[in-house]
């Protein structure tokens, strides 16, 4: 056993390249799985920490409508409560105007005082915590230690915050030392008192929600805690605690599932290079191992040996492959939060954190599809036949039968039908969605041989007039065409994939580009500063009215957005509703799927809504349907008017008009849209609404022009697909990579028959464009299979994948030509240049030296 | 049934959480190991603040209510009940007035929730033959109705912290008839306090000197012998019962001197309708401090003062808490020349220890002894503070 595997360690120290190559192919794949895990995981517990942190002890919450309840339902509830385990909280996000954008903070107001048990490191039992001066001390706060070293504070200085659009004056009074677990979940948090919360969020007589400690105290009493959740008014409802929606896994559910299914297509690829180098080193020691097999060595050791190797190369790659990618996440960790920043969650940026479960699942992952893809060469290694090697040393080259191509279509239809039916009933279930994408794949990749086939029949033909090597060129890569099969199709494969990609990321810019055309007939808009958690922080008042009367303006629209409790007979959750009161233009130009505009934004208090795409698809709701939005003052049912394409929130939301909205919820105005009269320059009307918007209120509202506001919105899309671009560059690297070892190995396979050409009479460099024709012929192939697949997957992941995750369906399908002509131009220069090593080293052969080797 | 040790204990504290940066101060943890005086000690924090500096003239109902210019002040009841069928309970509630910041520092602020000033609470039951001690603690700030003391000049005394209370009856006289209500997961009693023997103003006609620096000293008061009854329940069980207690009134900003570093405090009530009031101040070397002080009060409530050269006071044995954090001692002897008596204070379950925000033992105590060398018995309340182990002063 021990000579076995020195032997096939000697085979692979002797063609360095392809196992190099296998192991880069492994390790790329690896590397792609653990970064993309490893920062979306980082990213996932830093915001999951936080909530935890915050929630500290409490089993239940009660929780109001969109400005949270009223500050005596405290007093009342702790009262009732028998006089602890009950605490406010108050939630934030707080900007720095003087440093960079992305510094993002949390502001977490709470009682020290009602602390006690709920969240002990605040109270008067922590030590180092100051809670007289932070009680008293107006902007006074406390934070780990470890916050105030990386915002360069020390105990007693002054920070400028933005909250809200709020400028406030925070002062560090000193630090926190709560248990490591908490500590990490308030790694971006200033706690303050929740006075200073009620300053800074401007809602002086409102708190966010009471938290409460129940469970541990027999407090199970239902009567009482419902007569104390009566107690806080209207909205108010009793939650139990548990990061229940959210959860920043859930929240981005369809953007992770997406980001692991690409990084597991690229480790699909990475097994094609498995299994063509574990092939071919079985293939080129099948002399020794016939040899051995007549001295009596038994067929499963030979096979156990090839499948010792592979498991050997999945380790060595994995290992790599987990090292690069831990260096890789680094990288990626930045754009990642940006990107869940952008769509769905307002937090700082973490540090790396490893998990290393993950880790080990990754590398894991790795060595199992090494294996798994090595399977079949070990037992190819495991049936050398003695008698056969030791008579006919050609039998490696022997040319194997063509694949039928009715028996490949057979082969092909069970997979077809399966991922068609997967796909027909995918609903939204985005796991299944990629199921069935990868059973048509599958289909695909059954049917490249009959499809190779002919295509060099066709070849042959073309080529009929251009000469003898000409047609040997052809010929000799249809004879071989048995083994050509895997290595094309993966080709094909990985291609194809990036060209769906192209696709999808090419049609989905154009629809949001045209979108956002629809969605913003104004010339200036005007919002708070910040993410998707301050997109519901109301504009002072004085500023609404200051910018309306600014000259120039001819149409205005105002919104209203607020997060509710929504219903409808089987969904409940939190959506978005936007109360608008808006301009014709505005009514006219609005994106709508199906139905009509109604009432909405007209004023008239009239119970429809406009539903977005998302929330219409996720709840399943058509034109007149009705949903419940559970309300402050009371709930209220509204008919669904008209669906909405809407790209801009994938939870949903639904619009309503502002009068009727005013009858539901006191919600402030968050964002307005000016209309500049025919012939005003938009730039100049933003500056005069910036201007009067900072004479009115000191609050910081970001004054933007249309052109300026699509232009942001386009960087945020680019900046989320930046990503994808990453992970398409990577996957051309990886067929690259695969195309590359697999042909240029073909290549020495054939040796002996190169050999006999010499001797035939074939000068050197005739060899040499024999060789290179055949893999550039391979090449021309492939691309020609992978285009038409290319634009399948485009038109899958573009109506299925896309509408699945996000709930959006595409204006348009593009097809982007340049990737398409990237694609090709790769597919047949990876082949070129697979073939320029073997034509060199057979130009150089000596004949008779060939004809021994084979 | 004196137990102003606690008082200025947490006092102190409190003082400290107001005043403090982030420099440290702890000690707030169960396991506290500052020294009482440390916490006490007059700081320089006291600017801003009322000081006692001298006889105050006191008025009434006025000054049943909030003195919020000073920094501390307490409302302290203890009293020992008894029900029909002669089953015995000791009861403490005691509410704390705590301004967190002077009130002319800094600007009004506007937001509900903010607050100068926190009421602070403790709650004990003393369950003699059951053998059981139930103790909780309650923090509120001063806003929103959380927590508030309101009273004197605008109404009788009503002081609330979360879900405790101490309410003044109206056609009372601002303090008394009181009603009084607390209670945790495990206990609850709801008491009602009727006027009895009248006022004995401590010191020098109210003002209280506890060391020799001028301004440390508070205004101190006390009704010490008041009849009360009302309802106990443990669980499920309730109990009727009726008794004698004690109520201290005192305010101030700041109290103890550099060397002291805990108190003993006796308030005994004995049967032949006198009660003796005693405060023992320890020192760094556990001596008697000569500030100590007392009174005995006579059945027609005349006051005989007890001063430190005429007092022998005597502990015998120990009681350590369970997990080794204090050690406290087990039993007292009181001896005084003149007025002649002999005491021996006993308390009536070994842990009555309150594991609160600071911790000290604050317990029912029987008595027994010689008043003028006739024998005398008794029940009182005893406070021992300044014995947590490791304690460094």
């Amino acid at each position: 056993m021990r000579l076995l595997l020195r032997q096939g360690f000697r085979h692979h120290w002797r063609n360095p390249l392809p196992t190099l190559l296998t192991l880069l192919g492994i390790a790329a794949g690896v590397a792609l799985l653990t970064a993309m895990r490893a920062s979306q995981g980082t990213a996932e517990r830093a915001f999951d920490r936080a909530v935890d942190a915050v929630t500290g002890a409490a089993t239940h919450a009660i929780v109001g409508g969109p400005d949270g309840l009223p500050a005596t339902s405290y007093g009342v509830v702790r009262a009732m409560l028998r006089g602890r385990g009950v605490a406010p909280s108050i939630h934030a996000i707080a900007r720095v105007p003087d440093r960079e954008e992305r510094t993002v903070l949390r502001v977490l107001g709470v009682d020290p005082f009602g602390d006690v048990e709920l969240r002990p490191w605040s109270g008067p039992r922590a030590g180092d915590v100051p809670v007289g001066r932070l009680v008293t001390e107006p902007g006074g706060f406390v934070a780990t230690a470890e916050l105030l070293r990386r915002l360069g504070l020390a105990v007693g200085t002054e920070l400028d915050l933005s909250v809200g659009g709020r400028l406030c004056r925070a002062r560090c009074l000193g630090t926190i030392a709560p248990p490591a677990n908490v500590a990490a979940g308030l790694r971006d948090t200033l706690v303050v008192d929740i006075a200073t919360a009620q300053e800074w969020t401007g809602r002086l007589d409102r708190i966010d929600r009471l938290d409460l400690r129940l469970a541990a105290r027999g407090l199970s009493d239902e009567t009482l805690v419902q007569r104390a959740v009566a107690a806080c008014g209207g909205l108010a409802r009793l939650e139990r605690v548990g990061r229940g929606g959210r959860s920043l896994a859930q929240l981005t559910q369809g953007f992770r599932v997406n980001v692991t299914a690409m990084s597991l297509l690229s480790l699909l690829v990475g097994a094609f290079l498995v299994h063509e180098t574990m092939r071919l080193s079985v293939v080129a020691r099948r002399r020794s191992f016939g040899v051995l097999r007549a001295l009596g060595t038994k067929a499963r050791a030979l096979g156990l040996v090839v499948a010792l190797e592979a498991l050997l190369l999945g380790i060595l790659g994995s290992a790599l492959g987990v090292a690069f990618g831990v260096v890789a996440a680094g990288e990626l960790l930045t754009p990642i939060v940006r990107t869940l920043n952008d769509h769905y969650a307002t937090f700082g940026m973490p540090v790396l954190d490893l998990d290393p479960w993950q880790l080990t699942l990754a590398g894991l992952a790795g060595v199992t599809v090494t294996v798994v893809a090595a399977a079949a060469p070990a037992v190819a290694a495991a049936r050398v036949s003695p008698r056969e090697v030791l008579v006919t040393a050609n039998a490696g080259a022997a040319a194997q039968r063509s694949p039928r191509l009715l028996r490949a279509v057979g082969w092909s239809l069970p997979p077809a039908l399966l991922g068609a039916l997967l796909l027909v009933t995918v609903g939204d279930r985005l796991v299944q969605g990629y199921l069935g994408m990868f059973f048509v794949l599958a289909a695909a990749v059954a049917l490249t041989p009959p499809a190779m086939e002919l295509l060099l029949r066709f070849a042959a033909r073309v080529v009929a007039r251009l000469g003898p090597f000409a047609r040997y060129v052809v010929r000799s890569t249809a004879s071989a065409r048995g083994h050509l099969a895997l290595p094309v199709a993966a080709m094909v494969l990985a291609v194809a994939t990036t060209i769906g990609m192209a696709v999808l990321v090419t049609s989905f810019r154009g629809s949001v580009a045209s979108w956002l055309g629809q969605v913003l007939p104004g010339d200036v808009y005007v919002s708070i500063p910040g993410g998707v958690d301050e997109r519901d922080q109301p504009i002072d008042d004085a500023i609404v009215a200051a910018c309306g009367r600014v000259p120039g303006i001819v149409g205005r629209t105002l919104y209203r957005r607020a997060r509710l409790e929504l219903a409808t007979g089987e969904h409940r959750g939190e959506i978005e509703v936007v109360g608008i009161e808006a301009s014709a233009a505005y009514r006219a130009a609005w994106p709508f799927l199906a139905g009509d505009a109604g009432d909405v934004g007209t004023g008239i208090d009239a119970a429809v809504a406009w539903v977005s795409e998302p929330l219409a698809f996720r709840w399943g709701l058509q034109v007149g349907d009705e949903l419940t939005i559970v309300a402050p003052l009371r709930d209220a049912k509204v008919r669904v008017a008209a669906l909405y394409r809407d790209y801009a929130n994938e939870r949903g939301e639904v619009i309503v008009d502002a009068t009727w909205f005013a009858g539901i919820a006191s919600v402030g105005v968050t964002a307005m849209g000016f209309e500049a009269s025919d012939g005003g320059d938009p730039e100049q009307l933003a500056a005069a609404v910036r201007a009067a918007a900072a004479e009115a209120a000191p609050q910081n509202v970001i004054v933007r022009s249309q052109r300026d506001l699509r232009e942001t919105s386009l960087a945020i899309f680019d900046r989320t697909f930046a990503i994808t671009g990453v992970m398409r560059l990577l996957c051309l690297a990886v067929a690259f990579f695969g195309i590359y070892s697999a042909f240029s190995s073909l290549q020495f396979e054939r040796a002996r028959e190169i050999g006999l050409l010499r001797c035939l009479g074939a000068v050197p460099s005739r060899i040499g464009v024999v060789v290179i024709g055949q893999t550039v012929l391979l090449g021309v192939i492939a691309a020609a299979l992978a285009i038409p697949l290319g634009l399948v997957i485009g038109q899958l992941l573009a109506h299925v994948i896309n509408r699945v995750s996000f709930g959006w369906s595409l204006v348009e399908v593009t097809v982007p030509g340049g990737a398409l002509v990237e694609a090709a131009v790769l597919a047949v220069v990876a082949a070129s240049l697979a073939g320029i090593w073997p034509a060199v080293r057979f130009a150089r052969m000596r004949p008779a030296r060939a004809l021994q080797e084979g | 049934m004196t137990t102003n040790a606690t008082r200025w204990l947490l006092a102190g504290l409190l003082a400290m959480l107001a005043a403090c940066g982030g420099d440290g101060v702890t000690g707030v943890a169960d396991d506290s190991r500052v020294g009482v005086a440390e916490i006490l000690g007059d700081d320089g924090s006291s600017a801003g603040y009322e000081r006692a500096l001298a006889p105050p003239e006191l008025e009434f109902p006025r000054d049943h209510g909030p003195h919020r210019g000073f920094r501390t002040e307490w409302w302290y009841v203890t009293a020992n009940l008894d029900t029909a069928a002669g089953r015995r309970f000791g009861i403490l509630l005691v509410f704390f007035r705590q301004a967190l910041a002077p009130r002319s520092a800094g600007e009004a602020r506007v937001a509900t929730l903010a607050a100068r000033e926190m009421v602070l609470a403790h709650a004990a039951v003393t369950d003699i033959d059951g053998q059981r001690f139930h103790h909780a603690e309650r923090l509120a700030r001063s806003a929103a109705g959380l927590g508030s003391v309101t009273g004197g000049v605008d109404g009788p005394l009503q002081i609330v912290c979360a879900d405790w209370s101490a309410r003044a009856e109206v056609g009372g006289d601002g303090l008394l008839p009181l009603r009084l209500a607390a209670g945790d997961d495990d206990f609850a009693f709801e008491l009602h306090v009727a006027s009895g023997k009248p006022m004995v103003f401590q010191g020098d006609r109210g003002l209280s000197q506890k060391s020799a620096e001028p301004g440390n000293a508070s205004i101190y008061y006390s009704l010490t012998r008041l009849p009360i009854r009302g309802t106990i329940a443990l669980g499920d069980e309730r109990h009727e019962v009726q008794g004698s207690g004690w109520l201290d009134r005192e305010w101030s900003t700041s109290a103890l001197g550099s060397d002291q570093v805990g108190w003993d405090w006796f308030s005994l009530q004995l049967d032949d309708d006198t009660e003796v009031m005693w405060y023992r101040l320890r020192r760094v070397d556990g001596s008697s401090d000569p500030w100590s002080r007392g009174c005995l009060v006579h059945s027609d409530g005349r006051v005989d003062r007890l001063l430190p050269d005429r007092m022998a006071v005597e502990s015998n044995g120990q009681w350590t808490a369970a997990d080794g954090g204090a050690r406290y001692p087990a039993r007292w002897r009181l001896v005084c020349e003149e007025p002649a008596f002999r005491l021996d204070v006993t308390p009536l379950l070994p842990d009555q220890e309150l594991r609160t925000l600071v911790r000290y033992w604050e317990g029912a105590v029987a008595v027994t002894g010689t008043r003028g060398g006739r024998p005398v018995s008794g029940r009182g309340y005893l406070e021992m503070t300044g014995y947590v182990v490791g304690s460094s002063r």
